[in-house]
């Protein structure tokens, strides 16, 4: 990653444009002359922002619109009204979302060797952030004598983030775009080990 | 070979990862059925697939030429030819050979168990510890990570866990009842697989010690004895 950002607002123009460039050339296709026109920066300037080239500037923006998705993410579930609600919802959210994100879905097709090795590694800020938003609110249900005897929080909410993004990758068998699946999966599965029983009908 | 022998074989992985690279490795049109095999064809066929598992290990699986098969195995070209129709044939079956005995393996491991704690416990502890000594497989997740992950992720994440599920449910089935021996399985390879990446694990599967303590908070409970199968709560 780059050093200190003195022009939050310029990176994140850059990153718009080379977005948008993947979405209409592809990834391999596209050139840090595409993303120069795109955005109305300088070559020196994108340049400058991205000393490693293409590669870095393809990462930051695989970073950039993973960090967009988990933002939606979030603010579709913030409203819940306790954790396993919460957690129903995001997966509903994440899982349609996921499968409506038409640049994702068309490069998986067209360019799946180039976007998963890009998704693997910057998969570690996902769940971070998954961890860091769930633990107040796991935080709020040990509070409220809803967290089973003996559990360690963050690793409770490290675990459920893992598997939140184990499920958004690849459902399997779970058809996450049916409530009463995703009701069974979350309250007798992903949260049996963490939340009272009271907690999960 | 004991579960033991397995566990510690560097030429062996567990079946997700293994699946990953026998879905991936080649164009499904490439894929073929041996040819018949001949009388005392076994030691031959046997002989190129170890010989080419070899080869993956040394030169991955985009690298591995039909003639380096053919040399590591000990035979000619038109011998491989006799038992397979292509490179990619022999490259499925090499890996379609290891996903077998592995499977067997993690199986097997959790056969003395008489509780799914342990029996969770021992299938990871085995299933890490196979991977992360696999050679074959961990060169393609470093060099040609191309090549496996699209198995591993989004649909092909799909497949591999259905058929994971299918292979490890007669272990869950000793414990549970068998629409949930199925789910349970699925559901523990996903969490394996969920701590398995080495740089984003908090602690290595390989440890049982660890791996009993995630197996005892989040899976025990989620499959409890003998809960009615439960399909949607009111």
């Amino acid at each position: 990653m780059i050093a200190p950002e003195p022009e939050p607002a310029l990176r994140d123009r850059v990153l718009a444009a080379a977005y948008e460039c993947v979405a209409r050339f592809g990834i391999a296709k596209t050139t840090v002359e595409d993303v120069v026109k795109q955005s109305g920066v300088s070559r020196a300037t994108v340049y400058r922002v991205f000393p490693g080239g293409k590669e870095q500037l393809l990462r930051a923006a695989v970073s950039w619109e993973m960090d967009r998705f988990f933002l939606r993410l979030a603010e579709e579930v913030v409203a819940a009204p306790d954790f396993a609600s919460m957690v129903e919802r995001g997966l509903t959210f994440a899982h349609s979302a996921v499968h409506g994100h038409e640049v994702l879905q068309k490069v998986l097709v067209t360019e799946p060797e180039r976007i998963l090795p890009l998704l693997t590694t910057e998969q570690e800020r996902p769940l971070h952030y998954i961890t860091a938003f769930l633990l107040p609110y796991l935080e709020r249900e040990r509070a409220a004598g809803r967290v089973r005897d003996g559990v360690d929080l963050e690793e409770s909410a490290d675990f459920v983030a893992r598997m939140i993004l184990s499920l958004i990758g690849s459902h399997g068998e779970w058809d996450l775009g049916d409530p009463s699946a995703v009701h069974l999966l979350v309250r007798e599965h992903l949260l049996a080990g963490i939340l009272e029983s009271g907690a999960l009908t | 070979m004991t579960d033991e022998q397995i566990c510690s074989d560097v030429r062996h992985v567990d079946d997700e990862t293994l699946i990953v690279i026998s879905s991936q490795a080649m164009p499904p049109s490439t894929l073929a059925d041996p040819v018949a095999p001949e009388s005392r064809s076994d030691d031959v066929e046997a002989r190129i697939l170890a010989g080419a598992m070899v080869c993956l290990e040394r030169f991955g699986v985009a690298k591995t030429t039909l003639d380096d098969i053919a040399g590591e195995a000990d035979c000619s070209r038109a011998t491989v030819y006799r038992y397979f129709s292509s490179r990619a044939a022999v490259v499925q079956a090499a890996v379609d050979a290891d996903i077998d005995r592995v499977t067997d393996a993690i199986v097997a491991s959790a056969s003395r168990a008489d509780n799914l704690e342990d029996a969770v416990t021992a299938m990871f502890v085995c299933a890490a510890r196979a991977l992360v000594t696999h050679t074959a497989l961990q060169r393609a997740l470093d060099l040609e990570p191309e090549v496996v992950l699209p198995a591993l992720s989004f649909e092909g994440g799909d497949r591999m866990f259905t058929e994971a599920a299918v292979r490890f449910a007669p272990v869950f089935a000793r414990f549970v009842s068998p629409d949930r021996a199925v789910r349970a399985a699925e559901w523990s390879t996903r969490v394996l697989l969920a701590y398995l990446h080495p740089d984003r694990a908090p602690f290595s599967m390989t440890d049982e010690v660890a791996a009993r303590a995630l197996v005892r908070r989040h899976i025990v409970p989620a499959f409890p004895p003998s809960q009615p199968l439960n399909e949607v709560s009111p």
